[in-house]
């Protein structure tokens, strides 16, 4: 078993392109997350939708009528599940952003966010 | 116009300076939270710790645990309870943080998050939708 298989996430809650924004906005005050990876139909990423990017179109008082595609991150810095532990932890430390999408032969099969890394600071001393 | 103190949560976890470390990794995870303020004895925000701050320690570890104010950051964007929701959208808009400390008379009374925000703003849709609904209902049955 790989590193990062460790330490990721695999119930990882994603969206389509075409999904809306409604829905976006439910998924991430329901599931207390802060972003969600957007993928095609065979689970390849194709970007990443933040609160930052829901926020851009809040102040339309009659609701967001656009999909995910045109709020969506595109340019995502991903991880293969089988590089170094030590090069998520760098890029999450470095970058703003608090997760990164993890890829096995090009499709998403995991996440890993800060909070799954500070959890295992604690491990040695718990 | 919305203010602050009308979507804030007023039962802010915080730190002191001197608070372990180790204990501030185990209030974010215990409260599922990303970051906390610091404040002093009497709530005054003297700084604020995060998620991403704390990472610090993969790289030291094995250093004997240490204090908050060795990782915090002192430079703190806070709000006024009075203040409008715009403007902290708007600063929300143009920094990487997603949450703000909110004072009163220059002490901690609240904090607000961007899921603060868009929680707000999408319940108060549904109310609006479900408002219309009802209201497009009373005219049909006239």
């Amino acid at each position: 078993m790989y590193e990062i298989e460790e330490i990721m996430h695999t119930d990882v809650i994603s969206v389509r392109k075409d999904s809306s924004i409604d829905e976006v906005i439910s998924l991430l005050v329901e599931n207390n997350v802060t972003g969600l990876p957007v993928v095609s139909d065979d689970m390849t990423l194709i970007g990443i939708i933040s609160e930052k990017d829901i926020m851009k179109c809040l102040s339309n008082s009659e609701g967001y009528k656009g999909k995910v595609e045109d709020l969506m991150t595109t340019e995502v810095v991903s991880f293969d599940v089988k590089s170094d532990l030590i090069g998520v932890c760098e890029c999450l430390t470095k970058n703003h952003f608090r997760r990164v999408p993890i890829l096995e032969e090009g499709k998403l099969v995991g996440i890993i966010s800060r909070r799954d890394l500070i959890k295992y600071i604690l491990e040695p001393i718990s | 116009m919305l203010k602050a103190k009308e979507i804030m949560s007023t039962s802010v976890i915080s730190a002191k300076r001197t608070t372990e470390i180790y204990d501030v990794i185990k209030l974010l995870i215990e409260n599922n939270i990303t970051g906390v303020p610091v404040v002093n004895d009497n709530m005054t925000l003297v700084g604020i710790i995060t998620e991403k701050d704390v990472l610090e320690l993969l790289y030291n570890f094995e250093d004997k645990a240490q204090a908050v104010e060795n990782y915090m950051a002192k430079d703190v964007i806070s709000f006024d309870h009075e203040d409008d929701l715009v403007k902290i959208c708007d600063s929300f808009l143009a920094n990487n943080f997603r949450r703000v400390p909110i004072l009163a008379e220059g002490k901690v009374v609240g904090i607000i998050s961007r899921k603060d925000i868009i929680g707000y703003i999408s319940k108060r849709r549904q109310k609006d939708k479900v408002g219309k609904q009802k209201s497009s209902k009373a005219v049909a049955s006239r």
